[in-house]
This record gives C-alpha cells, structure tokens and sequence, in this order.
C-alpha cells in the first residue's frame, strides 16, 4: 500500500512541515477535509462516501455521531443485501442465515481489531480519540460494504449457475479483497490526514484486520454452501478449513471421472 | 471545456456519426444529456448494429440460428451492462473518473455502440464468408470453419480495440487525469469481461454447434460457469499426474498478474504524470 504518507523532514526546527497529503488517486486525492454545505441525509452520506470521503472524515473528525451512524445503518443494508444473494446459492436457510453471519462477522471483526487500530495509529503519530478512530474504521467497513453491494448482482449470476462451494467461496473471497482494498487505501489516507506520520503500522494493523475477517468467515461457516447446524461444532483456523475445503471438491471431482468412466 | 459544445442533433445515426469520429466537445456535451432522448441513439446503435452482426454469424449454423443471435447479441450487451452497473458506476466514482452513476452507463453504452458500428459494418464481411462456404468435402468445411472463427475472433478483438480507446479519450477528457482515465477504464473492462464472459456463456449457442440441434438456449443454460468449464478443459487436457500442480500454476499466475498489475500501475502512473 501507499508508504507515501511520510512527510518530508523539515529543513529547520520551525515551523513544522504540514503533513503531505498522499500520492493516492481516486478517492485520496479528493480528500479534502471539509464540512457538509447542509446537514445530509442517507443517500448524501452514501454517495460522499464515494466522491467526496473527506466530508464524512471531517465530521468523524469533529466528533458528530449522526453520520457515523448513518455509515453503520448502511454497512448493514449493504451486507444484508449482498448476504442474502450470497445466501441464494444454497437457498433455504441460508437466504436469512448467511446476511446475518455476514453483518455479525463484521461486526465482530471491527470490535475485536478497534483497540488494536486505536493503539496502532497512536504509534504511527495520529492524535485521535477512541471515537474518531472508530469513525474511521466505520468508514473503511462502511465503502467495503457498499463496494459489495456493487458486486451483489455478479454474485446472483454465479450463485445461479454453479454449484460448486469452492468456486463460490472463491469469488466471494476475490469481491471481499476487491472491496477491502478500497477500503484500506480511504483509511491510509485518512490516516495520513488525521496526522499519521508512518504508514507502516497502519499497514501492520490491515493485516490484522484482514485475518481476523478471514477467520470470523470461518468461524461463522457455513456462509457458502449448507451444514447441518447453524455454527459449525469443530472448531478450525480458516486455512485448514480452506485447504480441507479443497480437497474435499478434489476427491469429489475425481469420485464423479471414476464414476463417469465405469459408466463408460 | 473552454468554448461552447456544439449543439446535439437528435437525429440518432448523425449521434452515432458524431460518436464514430470521437468529437470530445459534443459527446461531454452528450453525457451531460440526463434524459432518455441520450440514450436512445446508444440502444439503436447497438441493437442494429449487434443484430445485423449475430445474424451473420448464425447464418453460417441455420437462418433460424441468424434470428436468435440476432437478438441474443444485445441482450448479451445490455445484460452484462446491468449487471455491472452498480459496480462500474462505484468504481468511476471511486478511481477519480468524475461521472455520476447515469453517465457511466452512458459512456460504457457510448463504447458499446461504437463497438456495435463496427461489428455491423463488418457483418457483409461475414455474411459473405458465410455464402461462400464450401459443401462436400468434410475437410473444406473444416477448414473454412476455422477462418470463420478467426475472423470473427479478429472483428471482434479489432472493435472492442477501437471502442475502448475511444472510451479512454471520454474519460480522460472528462476526468482530466490520464491516470484516472486508464484505472477506470481498466477497472470497468475487468469487470464487463468477467460478468461477459458468464452472461455469452449462459446465453450459448453463439456460433452454433454442427452436431447439436439450433436452439435460442442450451437445454441447461444456467448449468456450471464459465471459468469452470475452462478450469476442466484444462485440467482434461494436461498429462496424467500434472492436474495435482494445477492449484499451484494458478497460485503462481495469480501472483504474475498481481505483479503485472503493479507494473502497469507504476508505468500508467508514470506516463499521466508527464
């Protein structure tokens, strides 16, 4: 990710350089910290959150709970939504099982990694209280949600036409990535914005975010494809479950050639 | 935008003219149009244009095959459009393109239609290889089955060429940022091939299989995807023992592309800079 967002060494001890703002394109570059010209409503948060992301990160900044909390709000219609196709696939159960596992993952995820982000940014130079850095990281979740919510209806084409778990676990996996890294370039920069003066500890801090997701997957399982019970009864580290995962569809793939060639 | 865009004419092939040469002033003119009169050259366009080209290309299967691609041709289009919409429209926001969610569907419908154009200006072309397919001899007609698919492989790749470079000249003349432009642009045509790709193989038979009757859909048209077919055919085709590495192949061309991807990044970043 970027490592841009250092600032330069000052040449003399006063005054201090102003942060730089980082080399990033798209949604970075337009993040000018700047207040809302009227109170918005939701679809005016939604849609600042893709133009215009500096206007919600200036409220998150002044403390404002209202558009922190319209986020949320709409972090959960996203996933529900992008669940519930998810949920198709397998139909039954899953159509209202899989959008819950799916919010209560990511609810789950940012509380348990929003200590560490707090901790993290302090030792990378930011000066925020618990609830801007929450604001922040409601930021993130929220434009990696609404990134899903845009790959729901290439998930409802797939879900449609395979019925293979591994293939489906796949492309959710490939979306979450997509939408996550967009997520994680708004709060580089953000971070970069709210005085952040090295990126790396941010950096080490996705990673953590992003194994502690992946394994809430995994712990939440089945989200793809069916189970007898509502939560799984063993417990795994989602690798493992990947690669058993994996070579279950293997020995699957290679029972139907046997069985095709005895047909044969 | 110093001066003033020349006026639109409404009349839908002077629109198509206009977006066939790429003149910049009347075409920002053209997507900043938020009515359906703007849209309704685009859907012309690529309704006729698709349709007279699907009709050529299942003319060489049966007549009956020509009216089914005809029709199946832009709906493969508008379908694939739908369902990237959403997408597209977050990812112009997100990558600095500066459209709203209408314009690019406009714009990607803009490239369709310009895609459209020359695929149906080329359909006489295919037609006519159609009318000239030998009878008899079972070699010949392989043979000239092969160069119908790679001529219909080089129109199509020539027009998707053509129509998203002068996608990418929308872009950046709307974003101004070269850089932009060119992540949009690849961001949009990731997407549209990944879902294109599914959606023509749900939508089969295209070309139309000799040894299978003419049909509008396959009797199981929603049965597996297209990248698993892909994934078995090759798996098929490698020697006993090989399909064990095959998750490893993958793993390792996935890096490629990531790194390719990096590099391409680097070097787009590096030319919108000068």
């Amino acid at each position: 990710m970027n490592s841009n967002a250092t600032p330069p060494a000052p040449a003399s001890p006063a005054p201090p350089a102003p942060p730089r703002p980082p080399a990033l394109p798209g949604a970075a570059a337009s993040l000018e910290l700047q207040p809302f010209d009227k109170p918005p409503g939701f679809l005016g948060v939604i849609e600042a959150l893709l133009k215009q992301p500096g206007r919600i990160l200036h409220e998150c900044r002044h403390g404002g709970m209202k558009v922190p909390g319209m986020l949320l709000l709409g972090t959960t219609l996203c996933l529900a939504v992008f669940g519930f196709l998810v949920g198709t696939f397998s139909g039954g159960m899953q159509c209202w099982a899989a959008p819950l596992k799916i919010i209560g993952g990511m609810a789950a995820a940012m509380l348990i990694c929003l200590p560490s982000l707090y901790i993290f940014s302090a030792l990378g130079g930011m000066e925020a209280r618990l609830a801007q850095v929450a604001g922040l990281l409601t930021t993130m979740v929220a434009l990696t949600a609404l990134l899903l919510l845009g790959f729901a209806p290439v998930v409802w084409v797939f879900s449609q036409s395979t019925e293979s778990v591994v293939f489906m676990g796949f492309l959710t996996l490939v979306f979450w990535m997509i939408s996550l890294v967009f997520g994680v370039r708004l709060l580089i920069s953000a971070a970069a914005r709210f005085g952040v003066t090295t990126a790396n500890y941010v950096v080490a801090w996705v990673v953590i975010f992003f194994v502690v997701s992946l394994q809430m997957s995994t712990s939440l399982r089945p989200i793809v494809g069916t189970a007898e019970t509502f939560l799984p009864a063993k417990k795994k580290f989602f690798m493992q479950h990947w690669l058993d995962e994996m070579d279950g569809a293997d020995a699957k793939d290679r029972g139907s050639k046997q069985t095709g060639a005895a047909k044969h | 935008m110093g001066s003033e865009p020349p006026a639109m004419t409404s009349f839908s092939a002077s629109r198509l003219m206009i977006l066939a040469r790429g003149e910049t002033p009347s075409l920002m003119s053209w997507l900043g149009e938020a009515s359906a009169r703007g849209l309704l050259p685009l859907v012309c366009g690529i309704v006729c244009g698709c349709g007279v080209y699907g009709a050529s290309i299942g003319l060489g299967r049966a007549p009956l095959m020509a009216v089914f691609v005809a029709v199946k041709m832009p709906l493969l289009i508008f379908l694939t459009l739908g369902v990237n919409g959403l997408i597209n429209g977050m990812f112009g926001s997100l990558l600095g393109s500066g459209m709203s969610f209408r314009q690019t569907m406009q714009a990607c419908l803009m490239s369709f239609a310009i895609f459209a154009l020359i695929v149906g200006s080329l359909s006489p072309l295919v037609a006519g290889m159609v009318l000239e397919r030998p009878d008899g001899d079972a070699s010949d007609v392989t043979r000239w089955y092969r160069w119908f698919l790679l001529t219909n492989t080089a129109v199509i790749a020539f027009a998707g060429i053509v129509a998203n470079h002068k996608l990418l000249r929308l872009i950046e003349s709307y974003s101004g940022s070269r850089g932009a432009a060119w992540r949009t642009l690849i961001a949009w045509l990731a997407g549209n091939l990944f879902v294109g790709a599914q959606l023509s193989f749900n939508l089969r038979p295209f070309f139309g299989n000799p040894s299978l009757p003419v049909a509008f859909l396959r009797p199981n048209p929603f049965d597996g995807t297209f990248y698993e077919s892909v994934w078995s055919m090759t798996l098929a085709d490698l020697p006993a023992g090989a399909g064990f590495f095959a998750p490893q192949v993958v793993l390792l061309g996935s890096l490629a592309a990531w790194f390719a991807a990096r590099v391409l990044g680097r070097i787009i970043n590096h030319f919108s800079k000068h």
